[in-house]
C-alpha cells in the first residue's frame, strides 16, 4: 500500500518543476501559469516565455531581449520578419514580387511613405510568407530603426555579421543522418519529411525527437480531432 | 549472473540485482565502491513497492545504450548485433563508424524510448514515488521518464483539476488571478482543457 499523497514537495524544487514545464506544449504552460504562485514565476520567466512564442512557428532559437515582456505575450507571424540587405538595383515591387509578399505590406512593415524610401536605408523587413523558413531558424530581436517596431529577424543568408549558421555537411554527417532518419521512421511510423524534421530540432537526440513527436500528436488529436477519424 | 548487488528496502525486503542493473544509480554505484566487508547496501527511504518498480527500469536500462547517448556516440559493445565480441579491440574511431551504420543500434535505442514511455502511463501517485527515488537513488534516465510522467498528468488538464492532482492550493489573491488570466488571454478559454 502506497503512503499517501499528502504533498507533492519534491515538485517544490525548482529545478524541477521547470524541467517539467519544458515539456509541455504552450496552452498547458500557460493553464499550469494559473495554478499558483509558485507555478506562475516558473512557468512565465523569461525562458518559458521565449519557449511558447517560438514554439508555434518551430522556430529553434530566439536571441535578444525586447524591451517589455509583452512582446511574447502575441506570438503571431507579424512578430516575425525577414531581413533584406539592400543592393543596387533593388526596389520594393521586385523584392515583394521575389518574397512573394505585397509592395504594401513591406512598405507598411517598414513604415515607408514611398518607394523611394529604400533609397536612405540599408535593408528592409519583408513579413514572412513561407513558413518552412522559420522552421529550426534562430530569429534576432531587434528594434528596427525605421519603423521603430521591435520585431525577431530572421537573416536568410546567416546571423546579423553574415556568418552562416548551417552546420557543415559532409558526406559521413549525411550518411548518419539517413540511417537515423530510417530508424526514427520505423518506429514513429511516420514519414520521411516529419521523421527528418524532428530529428533536426532535437540536434540528433532520439528520445528529444519521440518526446516531441508524441507531445505534437497529442495537440494535434486534441485540436484537430476530425483528422484523426 | 555475474557480480550482484543486495539492497535492503526501507520495510526490510533484499533485492539481488546484477551490477550492472544496480549501478545504474550513481549513490549504489558510489555506496558500493566504498571499502565495504559487507555487500548489503541499504535503502531506508525506498519501500520495497517502489524499489521493484526501480529495478525494473534499472534492469531494461542496463546493458543498453544509454537514451542520452547520440547516435555517433554509441559504442560497439552495447550493439546488439555484435554482441560484445568487438569489447577492448574498437579504437573510438572505428566505434563512431560502428554506430553510424548500424541499424540494429538505432532500433534498439528507440525501442527502449517506447517502453521508457510506456513505463510512465502510471497514476500520479506512483510517479510521485519514482521522482522521489530517482532523485534520492541519482537515477539519470529515471528522472527523466519520471518528469515526462508528471508533465502528462498535466497535460490535457485545466488549473482547477491541476490544483487537484498535485494537491496545490490556489494563493493567488483575486487581482493577481485577474493579472494572469489578462496574460494568458490569448488562450480561448483557460479552464477548459
Amino acid at each position: 500500500m502506497l503512503s499517501p499523497m499528502c504533498d507533492f514537495s519534491i515538485v517544490v524544487s525548482g529545478d524541477l518543476l521547470r524541467s517539467i514545464f519544458e515539456r509541455l506544449p504552450p496552452s498547458d504552460l500557460a493553464r499550469s501559469a494559473c495554478v499558483c504562485r509558485l507555478w506562475r514565476d516558473f512557468a512565465s520567466d523569461r525562458e518559458m516565455k521565449e519557449k511558447i512564442f517560438r514554439s508555434t512557428w518551430k522556430v529553434r532559437r530566439v536571441l535578444g531581449e525586447p524591451s517589455s515582456s509583452a512582446f511574447w505575450r502575441h506570438p503571431s507571424l507579424d512578430r516575425f520578419a525577414i531581413s533584406h540587405r539592400l543592393s543596387r538595383g533593388d526596389s520594393v515591387a521586385g523584392l515583394a514580387l521575389r518574397y512573394g509578399v505585397q509592395v504594401m505590406d513591406i512598405k507598411r512593415l517598414n513604415n515607408m511613405m514611398s518607394e523611394h524610401g529604400i533609397y536612405s536605408r540599408e535593408r528592409l523587413l519583408i513579413p514572412i510568407n513561407k513558413l518552412s523558413l522559420l522552421i529550426d531558424s534562430t530569429c534576432y530581436i531587434e528594434l528596427d530603426e525605421h519603423s521603430k517596431r521591435e520585431v525577431a529577424v530572421l537573416y536568410l543568408e546567416g546571423g546579423p555579421d553574415g556568418k552562416s549558421t548551417q552546420t557543415m555537411n559532409n558526406t559521413i554527417y549525411i550518411k548518419a543522418r539517413r540511417k537515423i532518419l530510417n530508424s526514427v521512421k520505423r518506429s514513429m511510423q511516420v514519414d520521411d519529411g516529419t521523421a527528418e524534421y524532428y530529428l533536426s530540432t532535437s540536434d540528433g537526440d532520439p528520445r528529444a525527437a519521440m518526446l516531441q513527436l508524441s507531445e505534437d500528436l497529442r495537440w494535434e488529436q486534441q485540436n484537430r480531432p476530425h483528422l484523426f477519424r | 549472473m555475474g557480480k550482484t548487488i543486495k539492497l535492503i528496502s526501507g520495510d526490510g525486503e533484499m533485492f539481488e540485482v546484477e551490477e550492472a542493473v544496480a549501478f545504474q544509480s550513481n549513490i549504489i554505484k558510489s555506496l558500493a565502491d566504498e571499502d565495504n566487508a559487507d555487500d548489503c547496501i541499504p535503502l531506508p527511504r525506498v519501500d520495497s513497492q517502489i524499489l521493484s518498480k526501480v529495478l525494473e527500469f534499472c534492469r531494461k536500462h542496463a546493458n543498453s545504450p544509454s537514451v542520452h547517448t547520440k547516435f555517433a556516440a554509441i559504442p560497439s559493445e552495447l550493439c546488439p548485433k555484435h554482441d560484445g565480441s568487438a569489447a577492448g579491440a574498437s579504437s573510438s574511431e572505428s566505434s563512431s563508424a560502428h554506430s553510424e551504420t548500424c541499424r540494429a543500434c538505432y532500433d534498439a535505442v528507440m525501442k527502449l524510448v517506447q517502453w521508457d514511455l510506456e513505463f510512465v502511463k502510471v497514476d500520479l501517485d506512483l510517479i510521485h514515488h519514482l521522482l522521489k527515488a530517482a532523485n534520492y537513488l541519482d537515477i539519470e534516465d529515471l528522472m527523466f521518464m519520471a518528469v515526462e510522467g508528471a508533465a502528462n498528468a498535466i497535460r490535457g488538464n485545466n488549473p482547477e483539476e491541476i490544483r487537484k492532482l498535485f494537491d496545490l492550493e490556489n494563493d493567488f489573491t483575486p487581482e493577481e488571478e485577474k493579472e494572469i488570466l489578462k496574460e494568458y488571454s490569448w488562450l480561448d478559454d483557460p479552464f477548459e482543457p
